[in-house]
């Protein structure tokens, strides 16, 4: 594994090295802003209307946590759902496009050490973005008084959900050359994820509805969202990213005997 | 050929799978089913040979041992996940602990009985969050209770069975399997608060509460606004069974009453009847006296030798008024309470009274004694109660009023007699809180209800106080509002459009 940093710091370079990923993070950073200073600013006018009718005691269920952050960190998480896997595509798929792979796999490095290196770099990425969104509660602790650590569960969910769907999208670049079908397929795959809540309660069977409903994400970064970190839902995005990161290790693995 | 039938057949038994979680027609499913399996097998046995070939040389036993270690992998991840779900450890974030059960409702949870409780929750599809996180804290805390979701828009004859009327999320408690709606308890908050009063309802003995009548008390099925129709609905709700009680010539206080209530008699008791009551309360019994100001009902006599002075006043607050500036008002307010099982969730809460006098412990009363609720120091006892009724004068004298904080109510345990344990009594200078047009304002119910259950001795059983978030705010003004979101919205996009620029331009150098 001591090629990991290596491969990792390559891969930020690259990452970094085209517009692509600047493009990405600018437009997830317009979007995220638009939506938090619009939920901002909707707490914002039911303060006031709360204190020019008097309405004094509506005070004790004015919370920031929930009303203003919860509500956009629900929201970014579905933003994440697409923009993970726009960043996750050329992973594998470009340097499979180009040929670049068949270097990477003469070379002594092992299949896990490629996909551990390439999974790190984007999870500084993640990082990075996780860090930008920290900027929005920022502003509201700099002019308000929220919980810190239900903000902290906030980000730390966010990071986690971001870095489960990176392992799945990861899985898809390498099963292909396409960027646009590692992108297409991996979106799919994502928000399928998170709607599959949603059909767990259409079925009428209580075990395929508690295996749906495991399987899918969104009842897995809720809890977080309301400041409640749980065991469950840690090990669940540590699962996925297990999963699907083993599975991209046989896949690339299967490109050396194939 | 065979590649293309393989991703077709795959793409058919996709969807075939989602048509079956989603519900769609079964002869749909089946079909797509049925013909993605076709292909997939179809393909496979065109590829066989291929298969084969790749499976029997060097590339297939390398092939094989990635297969391995990758279920291998994958089999401790299913069984991580799986003692992750079977061992819930959850971490509360949040200031307030709105998502840890407090030690009442994990006592209660102890105590479920082996028959388990079952709790159906309906509600429509997606409005379910708030319900399902709060009930996890239940049945991840004791594997005797079991939850199950419904919506009622598409279980309509499962709604009607359980009565389920309104759109709105309704959540009912049974104590073991709920076949019908009877017998369930319905919840239509989903809060700890409620939750744990509607196991508690269900898994709790039954308690038997008498109301005294003959003397003008207020009726238990009088639903004007000064009867308790109210307060014994929501009695009965918690478990208990509420009865009339008519001493008179009667042989006493029945032997299977766990408390009596002497609700704002206007006219004066029996001596005999206070004789009952006397042997009642001296006997072990439990007594919750409310005694409205500006009437007699001879209890003031037995009530001194139990300990408890009852002022012959009237309390008068100055309360705040939004436009009219400082008022005197005979509706105190209160939002102090003493250190007693019976107000100690109450903290931070308002319980409303509407003329009320004051009560006070007796100052050689033996036994145990505590304030319940305290009026503020702006408050005073009018002992001047005449001008009040003749003319609705209220003026403080200060050398015979007494200034606030004055008590409005008072526990007491008496002392063990001969006859028997020391009984409970609670006397409040007010019965108007408990009567329907006042029980439902503030925390009126939560102080009547935690009052007899302290009389009955479930102490235990008295109210989990509602947990909030803490509440917080933000002040900033429209300029700084405006210039923040304007440099999110536009500075830092094209801050880190502009890194893109330059990255492109240096790739390009």
């Amino acid at each position: 594994m001591r090629h990991v940093p290596a491969i990792a710091a390559r891969e930020i370079r690259s990452a970094f090295s085209t517009p692509v990923a600047y493009v990405l993070i600018s437009a997830y950073l317009f979007i995220a802003g638009f939506l938090f200073f619009g939920s901002f600013g909707f707490f914002l006018i039911q303060l006031q209307q709360i204190q020019a009718y008097g309405l004094h005691h509506l005070l004790e269920r004015m919370n920031l946590n929930d009303i203003v952050i919860a509500q956009s960190f629900g929201t970014f998480a579905t933003l994440m759902a697409f923009l993970v896997p726009l960043l996750c595509m050329r992973a594998f798929a470009e340097e499979r496009a180009t040929g670049s792979i068949e270097l990477l796999l003469t070379s002594p490095l092992t299949s896990w050490e490629i996909v551990i290196g390439k999974y790190l770099a984007i999870l500084a990425l993640i990082a990075l973005i996780v860090a930008l969104t920290a900027l929005f509660p920022a502003l509201l602790f700099a002019y308000g008084d929220p919980e810190l650590w239900q903000t902290l569960a906030n980000l730390l969910t966010l990071f986690a959900y971001s870095a489960g769907i990176a392992a799945l999208c990861c899985f898809v670049s390498a099963l292909t050359r396409s960027q646009i079908v590692a992108a297409v397929v991996g979106l799919i795959a994502s928000v399928l994820l998170l709607v599959l809540d949603f059909a767990a309660e259409s079925t009428s069977s209580e075990v395929v509805q508690q295996v749906l409903r495991y399987v899918g994400t969104s009842g897995h970064f809720e809890p977080g969202l309301r400041g409640q970190v749980r065991l469950e839902d840690l090990t669940y995005f540590g699962v996925m990213a297990l999963v699907f990161l083993s599975l991209c290790r046989a896949a690339v693995e299967s490109l050396r005997w194939r | 050929m065979e590649p293309l039938l393989a991703v077709l057949g795959s793409v058919l038994a996709l969807f075939g799978l989602l048509g079956l979680f989603a519900g769609a027609h079964e002869w749909l499913v089946g079909a797509h089913l049925l013909g993605g399996a076709a292909l997939l097998a179809y393909s496979a046995a065109r590829r066989f040979r291929r298969v084969r070939e790749v499976v029997g040389g060097q590339s297939g036993r390398t092939g094989a041992n990635v297969v391995v270690q990758t279920l291998l992998l994958c089999g401790i991840a299913g069984m991580l996940a799986f003692l992750s779900v079977r061992n819930p450890v959850n971490w509360d974030w949040t200031e307030s602990r709105v998502h840890t059960l407090s030690p009442a409702t994990l006592d209660l949870l102890e105590r479920i009985p082996e028959t388990g409780i079952e709790i159906l929750a309906f509600y429509a599809r997606g409005s379910e969050r708030d319900a399902r996180s709060v009930l996890d804290l239940y049945t991840d805390r004791s594997g005797l209770v079991r939850t199950r979701f419904h919506d009622p828009n598409e279980r309509p004859a499962l709604a009607q069975r359980y009565e389920i009327a309104s759109s709105q999320g309704v959540i009912l408690v049974c104590g073991g399997a709920c076949e019908t709606a009877a017998g369930t308890v319905r919840v239509t908050e989903p809060a700890e608060n409620e939750l744990t009063k509607a196991i508690r309802s269900v898994i709790a003995d039954k308690r038997k509460l008498y109301a005294l009548a003959g003397h003008g008390e207020a009726g238990l099925s009088d639903d004007q606004a000064m009867g308790l129709a109210v307060a014994k609905t929501w009695l009965e709700d918690e478990n208990y069974e509420v009865a009339e009680l008519i001493l008179g010539d009667g042989p006493g206080v029945p032997d299977d009453a766990d408390a009596v209530l002497v609700a704002g008699p206007n006219r004066s008791l029996l001596p005999r009847e206070l004789a009952s009551l006397d042997r009642y309360l001296r006997g072990g019994g439990s007594l919750a006296v409310l005694a409205d100001p500006l009437s007699t009902s001879g209890l003031e006599g037995p009530l001194r030798e139990w300990g408890v002075e009852l002022g012959d006043d009237l309390i008068v607050e100055e309360q705040q008024t939004l436009f009219a500036g400082p008022q005197l008002a005979v509706q105190p307010i209160v939002s102090s309470y003493g250190s007693h099982p019976a107000t100690e969730k109450l903290a931070r809460q308002v319980t409303l009274f509407h003329l009320a006098r004051s009560v006070s412990v007796a100052e050689d009363a033996d036994g145990e004694s505590a304030e319940l609720a305290l009026t503020g120091p702006s408050s005073w006892a009018e002992s001047d109660t005449e001008s009040f009724v003749r003319e609705s004068l209220v003026g403080r004298d200060p050398e015979t009023d007494r200034l606030g904080p004055l008590a409005l109510a008072v526990a007491r345990t008496l002392p063990a007699g001969e006859s028997g344990a020391g009984g409970r009594l609670v006397v409040v200078g007010d019965s108007d809180f408990a009567r329907n047009r006042y029980v439902a304002q503030g925390s009126n119910a939560d102080l009547f209800l935690n009052i007899v259950s302290w009389l009955v001795g479930q102490e235990e059983f008295a109210t989990i106080e509602r947990k909030l978030p803490r509440a917080s705010s933000a002040q900033i003004g429209s300029e700084a509002f405006g210039l923040f979101r304007f440099l999110s919205l536009f500075v830092l996009p094209e801050l880190v459009l502009l890194a893109a620029a330059l990255a492109w331009w240096r790739r390009r150098a």
